[in-house]
């Protein structure tokens, strides 16, 4: 894994691994996983969305509620690094 | 068979209902056992069918699906939720089922097999969408070794639907349903249903290992079958049936109160006694509008084919969960406080006319089932992201 000098990436890396339980599946995370394919669910998907909001002191606006931005860790950190960008 | 076609179905079993599961209850609840008699009037009725489109038209609705369930449940809950959780796996195999499960539609036609379902297992908390046990391949086939805590009628149904991991590498979310017949043996009752109520349903723990052809499995997801039929079907079944049984209690109070043998004549008189009755009408009349509006929905989206997607609305899913939740809740307390109205005598006694005694009993399971902490605390994440659009990532594309 590369690693962030700011930490995001880390941290939602971190999330994924405790949302997805990946540790306790002994299963590993790349920036390009597809998140379907370890199991993101559709109420997961709902938690993980809570989650990043909460450590990252942001709010996903409706127009990033897609398929897409939920698709690997890589559309993640694109997702919240825009947003924290633009909250300055 | 019966004229189901020809004459209402709701009236067939408000005749089954008064006529035979009234008869035979209280034995049912007493002897811990199934109640044969009354499946097997509503065999004869051909009530078993509900569900199965038939050439000579009749109802497939689900406003009519919970009219029949509330009237069967006025005199026995037991078989009224063993109707109505066997007509889920109907409506499932209907909707869902491919050419290779016809033949259990043909059978519950022709002999009023049951079908019954198997959701429950050890670990996963409860999770209706999701599976631990997987569908294992062996030579050209598959091998279904599942243990399941509960079962409702499982001695007594010839087909099972059984929720399967779809395989050893695959994860607990991506589930496939799997038909299984009774004569394909290797089921095994482990246990039994010795309950404080419901007692009739024999809710019994089976294990099940078994080989079967792979065209036993559903092709469709479950998610989607269960977001498409069986949520909706269980959700406003279960719910019918316990607004029948407090319905039920509460009506055969009504109708001896104004008996010139009912000794506690004078009670009304009593302004109090009116009011409280009154707010007991108040309680069921809030059920029975929760249950039609979400059933009438639900009819709207199966009339117009609608698409998956359609059911997978976060604010239609969070309103089906409310009515279980709500009903849940109102029908025991309803009940509750009959209890109360009616007094030692006849609320707290076995085995009076009125029943009071085993409806409480029996409506006492109603929040426990699929239990509402778990219902509740999905609503409370969704309740977060209605409206937002969120069912773009809550749907998924593949329907898991």
């Amino acid at each position: 894994m590369t690693s962030t000098s700011d930490g995001i990436r880390e941290q939602i890396f971190a999330l994924l691994r405790n949302r997805l339980r990946l540790r306790q599946r002994q299963q590993d995370l790349t920036i390009n996983s597809s998140l379907e394919a370890l199991g993101l669910d559709s109420m997961t998907a709902i938690e993980l969305l809570l989650d990043l909001e909460r450590t990252f002191g942001i709010l996903l606006p409706d127009v990033l509620l897609t398929a897409e931005t939920f698709r690997t860790p890589a559309t993640l950190e694109v997702a919240v690094r825009s947003l924290l960008e633009a909250k300055g | 068979m019966g004229a189901f076609s020809e004459i209402d179905p709701i009236q067939l079993a408000v005749t089954a209902s008064r006529q035979t599961l009234r008869a035979w209850a209280s034995d049912v609840d007493a002897r811990n056992r199934f109640p044969h008699e009354s499946i097997e009037a509503l065999r004869q009725l051909g009530l078993l069918t509900y569900f199965i489109p038939r050439a000579s038209g009749g109802p497939t609705d689900f406003v009519t699906y919970c009219s029949i369930a509330a009237v069967l449940a006025e005199e026995c809950l037991s078989t009224a939720l063993i109707w109505a959780m066997h007509c889920q796996q109907v409506a499932i195999l209907v909707d869902h089922g491919g050419p290779e499960h016809k033949h259990v539609l043909d059978e519950v036609e022709r002999t009023g097999a049951l079908v019954a379902s198997v959701t429950t297992e050890a670990g996963k908390g409860g999770d209706l969408l999701t599976a631990r046990a997987p569908l294992l391949p062996e030579d050209d086939r598959v091998r279904v070794r599942r243990v399941a805590p509960i079962v409702s009628y499982a001695e007594h149904a010839a087909f099972f639907l059984l929720t399967m991991r779809s395989a050893e590498d695959q994860h607990e979310h991506d589930v496939r349903l799997v038909l299984v017949a009774r004569e394909d043996a290797g089921m095994t009752v482990t246990g039994d249903w010795n309950a404080m109520g419901a007692r009739g349903t024999q809710s019994v723990p089976v294990t099940f290992d078994l080989v079967v052809d792979n065209n036993r499995v559903f092709k469709k997801p479950f998610r989607q079958i269960a977001v498409q039929t069986l949520i909706p079907a269980a959700h406003l079944g279960w719910s019918a049936v316990w607004y029948g049984a407090a319905r039920g209690a509460f009506r055969r109070f009504v109708r001896q109160l104004r008996q010139p043998e009912n000794k506690s004549r004078a009670q009304l008189q009593s302004d109090l006694f009116l009011s409280r009755l009154a707010d007991l009408r108040v309680s069921l009349d809030l059920m029975d509008s929760m249950i039609t509006q979400a059933a009438a929905r639900i009819d709207s989206l199966r009339h117009s084919n609608a698409d998956v997607a359609s059911y997978e609305n976060i604010t239609l899913n969070i309103s089906l969960n409310n009515v279980k939740i709500a009903v849940s809740r109102l029908a025991f307390e309803v009940v509750d406080r009959l209890v109360e109205l009616c007094g030692l005598a006849q609320g707290y006694m076995k085995n009076t006319a009125l029943d009071v005694e085993r409806v409480f009993r029996d409506l006492r399971s109603a929040t426990l089932m699929y239990h509402n902490d778990r219902l509740l605390g999905v609503n409370g994440k969704l309740i977060l992201v209605e409206n937002s659009g969120a069912e773009a990532i809550w749907r998924r594309p593949d329907g898991l």
